[in-house]
């Protein structure tokens, strides 16, 4: 999953991208609100993290900006201005959840987890699709309940397309969801994890899990038909 | 009680009473001192006429061997006509009638004064119960060295004079009447008038104290003007002030609280650390948000309850999606009128933001928020399904940093701060039981 965070103050910058990318999320980053938009409107995250004081263009006008322009992912709000009024203020502008600070980085990371689960329809944070399960809490996954291990690229790219099962998803759409800015693009490397995937969770194409639509990109089976 | 309260605090009653005052004995005043000074016209008018016919009559006196002559008929017929109404007498010293007018026929002579010679008595008498009017004037006519004085009475009866003096009479409080009727009438219009401005301003503040106006017009008479104007500024002074303050806090909150984030997102942070920065930040934004209530300002306007509640379950709703919570919200007015609260609209914001968010970590699935409103004043109610509260924890939970819960996440320094701000306006806050959902109960009652 690819997060846009904007946040001004630099060492909780530094702190917030170093969890979120243990937490297997693709994190890039902006210092300010004009940063921000533009970050916003170039790459399609996710979902983003917005501190309500930024400098330049503020935390509550960036949301409203993203909003109006179309920009329909999951918005998470940080906010050292604990305030009721502040809070309806800044979910009235778009923004999908609050989190006031100073806060625990795993209620982060869980509250994230959750705006990005029901952004894709998800209410659980288990992912089951056939004899398939994956806990986008835990980072867990497992085939016929036997724990199945992935690398953290592996792990980014899979959870994306449980989030999307059924869906044709190209592969400069994945590359955008699970990289983030400094990714040396190549687009080879999405062939690469792919390959790999096929081979941990379905050795035998027995499931026939990931189909390759030549020229339009990949599609995971939803098993439950 | 009040009614008196009422009259006396009233500045529209004053005017009233005053040009009430005025209409109902002023003008009455005036029309008996007209009356009286028609009366006396009439008297001096009746005193002359009678004067003057008594001249006429002494002209034609003649005293001769002590015998009064007078002629068989005399210029002003109506002493010649029987009955007529004027008569004239003639009394010697002793008292006695020694002439009167062939008008004089037939009728009882009645007692007569005798002024002394030389003057003139203008008196009243009644002949067969008639009033009539009596100018005796006594006289002396001088035979052979021998001073014999006599007098003459001029009688008139009063009938006439009495009929004018009605009719005159009838007349002017006709006119007074009118005269009254024209002024209530006058003075309605001239108080209406006069007072407009006055209720206009009087409306304006109610709406600027009930939110609905955020200053006040400025279109009013030189004198109210200067008020408006200053009241305007204090207003926007207060507003202002307020902000800034508010601002000035905010910023502080966001200067110490992210600071506290970043240690906070330290990943070899132990839990002890953890806790002792919890507890730093409760302490902040406890006396953060105890500093930003605004409940000991003079002046409040008034806030939308109903605006206020709507935009807090909408965005708890929101907050509380996943849960699977339901917020439900009733409001209930008195006579329609719009639920107004008396303070500051972040306090409002806290106090009902805090009880619901408490409510929603709480409950199963159902929270109840309800605003009624009476004649004279506000209640909110926050109920829920959750486990509710028991006596000791009912007493204890507005304690600061007191968390009574058992379950998951409590009431917090949220509680704490709604009680402070309740008592902070004066309010009631009340905890309990919910009969409806069988969770807690909390009811917030303000005086209006």
């Amino acid at each position: 999953m690819r997060i846009l965070l904007v946040e001004d103050d630099l060492s909780l910058q530094a702190n917030l991208v170093q969890h979120l990318q243990l937490a297997n999320y693709s994190v890039d980053v902006a210092s300010d609100g004009e940063d921000g938009l533009f970050q916003a409107q170039e790459t399609l995250f996710d979902a983003a993290i917005i501190d309500v004081g930024l400098p330049k263009i503020d935390g509550i006008s960036l949301i409203e900006q993203l909003r109006q322009q179309g920009i329909s992912y999951p918005i998470l709000i940080l906010t050292a201005r604990d305030g009721w009024q502040d809070k309806v203020k800044g979910l009235d502008a778009g923004a999908d959840d609050y989190l006031t600070k100073p806060f625990q980085v795993e209620e982060l990371s869980a509250r994230l987890n959750a705006l990005i689960r029901r952004s894709a329809g998800q209410a659980s944070p288990v992912i089951n699709n056939g004899p398939l399960q994956l806990n986008t809490r835990t980072l867990a996954l497992s085939l016929l309940q036997q724990p199945i291990t992935l690398s953290s690229s592996e792990f980014k790219l899979f959870e994306y397309l449980m989030l999307h099962q059924g869906e044709v998803i190209s592969k400069s759409t994945l590359i955008e969801h699970i990289y983030d800015q400094d990714f040396d693009l190549d687009s080879n490397v999405i062939e690469v994890f792919i390959r790999r995937l096929r081979k941990k969770l379905d050795p035998d194409n027995q499931y026939q899990l990931i189909e390759t639509l030549r020229g339009q990109g990949y599609r995971l089976r939803s098993l439950q038909d | 009680m009040t009614a008196t309260r009422h009259w006396r605090h009233s500045l529209k009653a004053r005017f009233v009473l005053s040009g009430l005052l005025l209409i109902v004995v002023l003008l009455p005043a005036i029309g008996f001192t007209v009356n009286k000074a028609f009366e006396r016209q009439i008297a001096l008018s009746i005193e002359n006429q009678l004067n003057a016919y008594m001249y006429s009559i002494l002209a034609v006196t003649e005293v001769d061997n002590g015998d009064v002559n007078m002629p068989p008929h005399l210029v002003e017929n109506q002493f010649n006509v029987i009955g007529s109404g004027l008569y004239a007498l003639v009394s010697n010293e002793q008292h006695k009638v020694v002439w009167s007018s062939g008008s004089f026929f037939g009728l009882k002579t009645p007692t007569l004064q005798q002024p002394p010679v030389g003057e003139s008595q203008c008196y009243r008498i009644k002949i067969d119960k008639t009033k009539h009017v009596v100018f005796s004037f006594t006289v002396s006519f001088a035979l052979n060295k021998q001073l014999i004085p006599i007098t003459i009475h001029i009688i008139k009866d009063e009938s006439d004079y009495q009929l004018q003096a009605r009719e005159f009479n009838r007349t002017l409080w006709s006119w007074i009447g009118i005269l009254m009727l024209f002024l209530v009438a006058i003075q309605a219009i001239w108080l209406a008038w006069t007072l407009k401005p006055l209720r206009q301003f009087s409306d304006e503040i109610t709406l600027v104290e009930q939110g609905k106006l955020t200053e006040l017009n400025q279109q009013y008479p030189n004198e109210l003007n200067i008020l408006a104007k200053q009241l305007n500024v204090l207003l926007h002074t207060e507003q202002l002030q307020r902000k800034r303050y508010r601002n000035a806090l905010s910023d502080l909150a966001h200067s110490l609280k992210t600071p506290l984030a970043v240690i906070k997102s330290q990943p070899e942070l132990n839990q002890d650390s953890h806790e002792q920065l919890d507890h730093i930040n409760h302490i902040i934004g406890y006396q953060l948000k105890k500093a930003q209530s605004v409940a000991a300002n003079a002046w409040h306007l008034g806030v939308n309850v109903d605006d206020t509640a709507t935009k807090l379950v909408r965005t708890l709703s929101k907050i509380y999606h996943d849960s699977h919570k339901d917020i439900d919200y009733q409001l209930s007015q008195h006579n329609d009128q719009a639920a107004i609260f008396k303070g500051d609209s972040t306090d409002l914001s806290e106090m009902i933001g805090n009880l619901l968010d408490n409510a929603c970590k709480a409950a199963k699935y159902q929270v109840l928020l309800t605003v009624e409103t009476t004649i004279d004043s506000l209640c909110i109610i926050v109920e829920d399904d959750g486990p509710g509260l028991t006596e000791i924890q009912q007493t204890s939970i507005f304690e600061r940093g007191a968390r009574a819960d058992t379950y998951q996440q409590g009431h917090g320094i949220g509680l704490a701060i709604v009680s402070d701000l309740v008592n902070s306006y004066q309010g009631k806050l009340n905890v309990g039981k919910s009969n409806d959902l069988g969770g807690a109960k909390f009811s917030l009652t303000f005086t209006l």
